[in-house]
C-alpha cells in the first residue's frame, strides 16, 4: 500500500487473510518501524496491535471514521465491507459521459440503515465484469472519493484488477494505492488466525 | 454674579441638599459600577489569559483556522527570544499539539497530546498549580506523562499507572509508545480535563517525528491592556509572512465579544443615572425659579440683563453639581479602594468561558471618576437650561405683581 500526501509518502508491505466478508486479518511486514503491526476485524469490531508497546487497542466507535494506518481508507471501510451487499439496493443507470462497453451500477442505502455513503456509482466492463471505477457520494450528493481499478491480470486463477487507487475528492495531493502482488483464493484459513491471541503474536 | 449665585445655593438649604444628594448618589453609584465592571473584566481576562491561553499567541499562518500537525513554527527558540525582548513581555512558552488515542487495559479514548516545556510552562501559566495529584515531570529516565484528571478517570488509571498512546507522526508513520502517569491535572475546564495528555516537549517532538518544530508559542504580558501593541511589535520585529501573531482579543474572539457585550451594560446604567440626576435637578431648579419670579422681576427692573440672570441660575446648578461631585469623589474613592483590595468572595465559584472565578474586585482607575463626573455635570447643566431661560425672560412688571 502506497500512501501519498503533500507532507510525506510511505509504502507498506502487508499480508492479509479474509474469511468470507466477515473476518479480516492484516499484518504489516514492512517498513521495519511498523513491522509487526496488525489489524483484526471480526464482524463490526476492530482491534489494532502495536508490537513496540505490545498493546492491543480496540477501536472505539468514535474513531471509526479516522484513517487506517495513515491511508485514505478509514477504519469503517474495513468494517463495512461485509454489510455492503445487505445494506444497499442496486440498479443500472446511464450517467452523463457514459462510455460504450461499460455498465454503470448505482447503489443506494436501504431504509434505516446507518451508512456513510448516500450513493455509490460503479463502472464495470461489460465483457468481463471487471470494475473500472467507483465513485462515493455523501448525503449532500457531493463526490467524496473515487477508486480507480487498473492493471487487470490473472491472479489466483481469476482475472482481477491488481491495482486500486483511492483518490479523495476534497484533499488535493492525497491518494492511496493498493497493489496486490499475490492472491490465493479458496484457501482454508486456520480459524486461529482470526483471534486476538494471534494478533498479539509476533516475533 | 458668581458670588450671588453661590450664596443663593444656601438660601434654600433643604432643597439644595436633597438635589445634591441625588447627584451625589448618582455619582457614587456610577463610579462604583464602572470600577466594578473594569475590575472584574480585568480579573476575568487575566485568569483566562494566564491560565493557559497567554495574552498573545504565535502560530504558523492558518493554524488557528485549520489546525494541522504540519502547520508548524520552525525555529521557536529564536522567535521566543524576540518576543521576550519586547517591552511589557513577561514570559513565553512553546507547545506541540496532536490528536491521539490513549489506552489503559481494555479502555481506549480520544486524547489531545500537548508537548510542554515544563519550566517555561510553569513560569507562564502556573502549570504546577494545576497538578492536583502526583508531580510534574522529573529528570528521571522513564517516559512520563501527565493526564487531565477526567481522562485518567475515563481510563480508570491513576498516578503510577501505565498508559499507551497512539497517534500519527509527521512522517506518516504510526506513533505509539507507553508512558508512566506521574501526575494528574485539574484546570477547571471539563473538556480539557477529559482530553489533556501532557508530555515533555522533546518527548512529544520525538514521538510525533517533529524534529524541533512546535505549533504554538504563548506569550504573557504585564497588563492585558498591552497585549495588542506588544503583538504588533513582535510581528513587526519578526516580519515573517508565514507567522501569525495575535493578541487574545483575536484568538479568543468569542470570549472577547462576550465581555464587550457585558460592558455595554455600563452605558445603559449611566443613562439611567442621567435620568435620575436630571429629574432631581430639574425639579429643584424649576421650583426655585418659579418661586423666585418676583425676585427676577425686581432684578430685571433694576436693569439686570436677561443673559446675567440666565448665568446666575446656571451657576447655582453648577455649584450644586460641583459640590456633589467633589464629595462623591471622596466617598467613591474610599469605596472603590476598599473593594479593590478585598473584593467580594463568592461562596461557590462562578464558571465563565471554562475558567472558575471565586473573587471579584473593583479596579481603581481614572475613568471611574471622570465618566461619572462628566455625566453628572453635563446632565445637571443641560436640565438647568430650561428653567434658566424661563427666569431670564421674566417680564418685570408682571413678575413684581406676583405674591
Amino acid at each position: 500500500m502506497e500512501v501519498v500526501t503533500p507532507n510525506w509518502g510511505r509504502t507498506l508491505k502487508m499480508k492479509i487473510w479474509t474469511v468470507g466478508s466477515e473476518k479480516t486479518f492484516i499484518r504489516v511486514l514492512e517498513p521495519k518501524k511498523e513491522s509487526g503491526m496488525g489489524t483484526l476485524r471480526v464482524g463490526s469490531e476492530m482491534w489494532n496491535y502495536f508490537p513496540r508497546i505490545d498493546k492491543v487497542m480496540k477501536i472505539p466507535p468514535s474513531m471509526m471514521m479516522s484513517s487506517w494506518m495513515g491511508s485514505d481508507f478509514n477504519n469503517d471501510d474495513l468494517v463495512k465491507e461485509f454489510t455492503f451487499l445487505h445494506d444497499y439496493s442496486f440498479r443500472l443507470v446511464q450517467p452523463e459521459g457514459s462510455v460504450p462497453g461499460i455498465t454503470y451500477l448505482e447503489a443506494r442505502p436501504k431504509e434505516a440503515v446507518p451508512v456513510v455513503w448516500s450513493r455509490i456509482v460503479a463502472a464495470v466492463r461489460e465483457q468481463d465484469l471487471i470494475p473500472v471505477w467507483e465513485k462515493y457520494y455523501d448525503d449532500k450528493n457531493a463526490l467524496i472519493r473515487t477508486i480507480i481499478f487498473s492493471d487487470v491480470r490473472k491472479m489466483g486463477g481469476r482475472m482481477l484488477p491488481a491495482q486500486l487507487e483511492l483518490v479523495p475528492a476534497k484533499q488535493p495531493g492525497h491518494k492511496t494505492i493498493l497493489r496486490y502482488k499475490v492472491i490465493d483464493f479458496d484457501q482454508v484459513v486456520d480459524q486461529k488466525i482470526m483471534t486476538l491471541r494471534n494478533l498479539q503474536t509476533w516475533q | 454674579m458668581l458670588k450671588i449665585a453661590f450664596r443663593n445655593v444656601f438660601r434654600q438649604k433643604r432643597r439644595s441638599l436633597l438635589t445634591a444628594l441625588a447627584m451625589l448618589g448618582g455619582f457614587v453609584l456610577a463610579s462604583f459600577s464602572i470600577a466594578w465592571g473594569d475590575g472584574t473584566y480585568s480579573d476575568v481576562i487575566r485568569s483566562f489569559t494566564h491560565n493557559r491561553m497567554g495574552d498573545i499567541q504565535i502560530h504558523a499562518k492558518g493554524y488557528l483556522d485549520h489546525p494541522s500537525l504540519y502547520k508548524t513554527i520552525r525555529d521557536y527558540q529564536r522567535i521566543g527570544a524576540v518576543a521576550a525582548a519586547q517591552p511589557h513581555v513577561e514570559h513565553w512558552t512553546p507547545r506541540v499539539y496532536a490528536g491521539g488515542l490513549a489506552s489503559v487495559g481494555p479502555r481506549t479514548t480520544a486524547t489531545r497530546i500537548i508537548g510542554i516545556d515544563l519550566d517555561r510552562e510553569i513560569a507562564t501559566t502556573g502549570f504546577s498549580g494545576k497538578v492536583i495529584s502526583g508531580t510534574v515531570f522529573s529528570s528521571e529516565g522513564i517516559k512520563q506523562a501527565i493526564l487531565g484528571k477526567d481522562l485518567a478517570g475515563l481510563l480508570s488509571a491513576g498516578v503510577g499507572g501505565q498508559v499507551a498512546v497512539v497517534s500519527q507522526a509527521a512522517d506518516g508513520s504510526v506513533a505509539n509508545d507507553l508512558y508512566t502517569i506521574v501526575g494528574l491535572t485539574s484546570t477547571g475546564d471539563v473538556n480539557s480535563d477529559r482530553t489533556d495528555f501532557y508530555l515533555p516537549l522533546k518527548e512529544a517532538q520525538d514521538f510525533l517525528a517533529l524534529g524541533n518544530q512546535v505549533h504554538e508559542i504563548a506569550v504573557t504580558v504585564d497588563s492585558t491592556a498591552h497585549a495588542g501593541e506588544t503583538a504588533s511589535r513582535i510581528a513587526a520585529t519578526l516580519a515573517d509572512p508565514n507567522l501569525s501573531i495575535e493578541p487574545w482579543q483575536e484568538f479568543a474572539q468569542d470570549f472577547y465579544h462576550a465581555m464587550k457585550a457585558d460592558l455595554q451594560g455600563m452605558w445603559i446604567m449611566l443613562f439611567i443615572i442621567i435620568l435620575i440626576v436630571a429629574v432631581g435637578v430639574l425639579n429643584t431648579v424649576l421650583m426655585s425659579v418659579l418661586e423666585r419670579q418676583r425676585e427676577y422681576g425686581v432684578l430685571r427692573a433694576l436693569g439686570t440683563r436677561p443673559w446675567e440672570i440666565f448665568r446666575m441660575v446656571i451657576y447655582e446648578a453648577d455649584f450644586l453639581a460641583l459640590g456633589s461631585v467633589a464629595l462623591g469623589s471622596v466617598i467613591a474613592l474610599v469605596l472603590n479602594y476598599a473593594f479593590s483590595i478585598h473584593g467580594v468572595t463568592l461562596g461557590e465559584p462562578y464558571s465563565y468561558g471554562g475558567v472558575n472565578f471565586d473573587r471579584f474586585r473593583t479596579e481603581l482607575n481614572l475613568r471611574s471618576f471622570l465618566i461619572p463626573a462628566a455625566t453628572v455635570m453635563v446632565s445637571a447643566l443641560t436640565v438647568a437650561v430650561f428653567p434658566a431661560l424661563r427666569a431670564a425672560w421674566t417680564d418685570p412688571a408682571r413678575a413684581m405683581r406676583i405674591h
